[in-house]
């Protein structure tokens, strides 16, 4: 197999010139498909980023009694880090709450406007995930010095929905357009491998075993779809910094994925799929006359 | 080296192409098969390479039964036979030195055994100056003249040559047929189905004639009479 390698590669560049016209057919049905892949997986990849941030800002306040001492605090704060599933714990003074709630109201109030704070202290509690916002809290609510435990319980639904939506549905629209691109690509194939059925026949007839026949006609799938990932990387690699900028300046509460974050893995991903797209449409297209 | 024993061929359209045949060549044998168009002889020819099966009967060749031949054996079955195709089969996208050098490539021979190899058979029918030309630029009998040297390149112990002197003037049939029994003399089993009387009748060697698929005369160092009994007229 590897000593007849430069036998099948020479098989591949003279039957890829031969036949022009199916080669452009093949890699540009390859380069569509990865252009679609290659951009729902920006957008997925997006969206979960976007679920992950949201997530981070999704967090459990339990507000203390105001008879807790700072030792009982002190050890609350530790038995609620040593819960499973949660991810920090911070403090928050009444003073400091007050001052984070003067912030929000961009200085509208002032202390002495108030007099005396009316603020608790209260422990921030970050969760690991969104899932387990609500069982964390209904935890929390029990815990001794604890008055009230307040947290966005909706929201975060929200959010765990989104997440296992964009997942399902982005698998699902990636299946669809590989098992449909799979299919135009060994149909194309197909055509090519057609027109030379007869020869085909011929090889097998002077003594060629099948894999001998088959390896050139996947080697050809094989570039074809490389080359076809590689047009489409092209293309999504110049586009995606020109429009994530310009949709991050239109909509500006978004955060798009920089393009060095994102690009690496796409590409990886079209290239795995592209040789593997075209192997596949060879294998299928050429073992149908082989059996004949 | 070859036996058929009750063989009939009956096509998927129902065509009876061979009637209970019983063959036996011996290992170095020469045998010519002769027979008017459509009387079987390139039926039986496919049977012996396995591009068709039988449909009763059974088959030896060499070392294998042909009814117990696994499929991924028969290119190793294939590789023993050279066959000259009635219709040449040539690759039409490969050099006439490509295409013989695919059937050395297939067994996986090294590159210069190779190349040493398609020269000699090239040689051998006088094609050198043709070799880097496609089979579409030359003529039918050059064709045929190729087919010939791709079927002796892998030096196989069975050479099966169907009609091979159907596209060629008397002179270059007369130089063929010599060739086929030089290539015998050095042990390679030969049968060659053809029309062409007087190559029959000067060289003395075995006879089988078919008349619509049956074996109607099997005999040593046979002339072909065409008014004999029972065999049919060739053209
Ligand atoms: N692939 C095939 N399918 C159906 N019938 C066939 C096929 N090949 C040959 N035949 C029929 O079988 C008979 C014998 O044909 P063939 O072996 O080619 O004879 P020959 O070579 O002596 O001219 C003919 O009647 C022919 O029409
Ligand atoms: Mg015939």
């Amino acid at each position: 197999m590897i000593g007849n390698l430069p036998f099948f590669l020479r098989e591949v560049y003279l039957n890829m010139k031969r036949n022009i016209l199916m080669t452009v057919a093949s890699i540009s049905t390859v380069m569509i498909l990865a252009l679609i892949i290659g951009f729902f997986l920006i957008i997925i990849k997006n969206l979960n980023s976007l679920a992950e941030n949201t997530t981070s800002q999704l967090k459990i306040q339990a507000r203390l009694s105001s008879a807790i001492t700072r030792a009982q605090e002190e050890e609350l704060e530790k038995k609620m880090s040593a819960l499973a599933g949660v991810k920090s714990v911070k403090f928050i003074s009444k003073d400091e709450a007050l001052k984070r709630l003067q912030k929000r109201m961009k200085n509208k109030i002032s202390l002495t406007d108030i007099g005396e704070n009316p603020l608790p202290d209260y422990l921030e509690i970050e969760p690991a995930s969104a899932e387990e916002i609500s069982v964390l809290a209904d935890k929390i609510k029990h815990f001794k010095g604890v008055d009230k435990v307040i947290h966005l319980k909706d929201l975060a639904k929200r959010i765990v929905t989104l997440n296992q939506l964009t997942h399902s549905v982005g698998l699902a629209v990636i299946a669809i357009v590989f098992i449909g691109t799979l299919f135009i690509v060994s149909n194309t194939i197909q055509l090519t491998v057609f027109a030379r059925r007869k020869e085909i026949r011929t090889m097998q007839l002077v003594g060629a075993a099948n894999w001998f026949i088959r390896w050139p006609f996947i080697f050809e799938g094989m570039l074809q779809g490389l080359i076809g990932a590689l047009a489409a990387i092209i293309m999504l690699d110049l586009i995606y910094p020109v429009m994530s900028i310009k949709i991050q300046k239109s909509i500006s509460f978004i955060n798009l994925l920089p393009s060095a974050h994102i690009l690496l893995g796409v590409n990886l991903t079209l290239i795995v799929l592209g040789l593997g797209i075209g192997a596949l449409g060879s294998f299928i297209s050429v073992n149908k006359y082989l059996k004949l | 080296m070859i036996e058929l024993h009750g063989v009939n061929l009956v096509y998927p359209n129902n065509v009876h192409a061979l009637h209970d045949i019983d063959l036996h060549i011996e290992k170095g044998g020469f045998v010519f098969l002769v027979g008017a168009t459509g009387s079987g002889k390139t039926s039986l020819l496919k049977l012996i390479y396995r591009e068709e099966i039988p449909t009763t009967g059974e088959i030896f060749v060499d070392t294998h039964d042909l009814s117990q031949l696994n499929r991924s054996r028969i290119p190793y079955l294939r590789r023993k036979i050279g066959v000259v195709f009635q219709d040449f089969k040539l690759l039409p996208y490969k050099t006439i030195y490509e295409n013989i050098a695919y059937v050395l490539e297939v067994t996986g021979a090294a590159s210069h055994d190779i190349q040493k190899r398609v020269k000699k058979v090239l040689e051998m029918v006088s094609l050198t100056e043709k070799s880097e030309m496609l089979p579409g630029e030359l003529s039918g009998g050059e064709q045929q003249r190729a087919s010939i040297a791709r079927a002796l390149a892998n030096r196989p112990l069975i050479l099966l040559a169907d009609e091979p002197t159907g596209n060629l003037d008397p002179d270059t049939s007369w130089e063929l047929v010599q060739l086929l029994d030089r290539v015998n003399t050095q042990g390679t089993t030969v049968i060659v189905a053809t029309h062409n009387k007087s190559i029959v009748d000067a060289m003395k060697k075995r006879v089988v004639v078919l008349n619509e698929g049956r074996i109607a005369y099997d005999e040593e160092k046979a002339s072909y009479i065409p008014n004999r009994q029972g065999a049919p007229e060739l053209i």
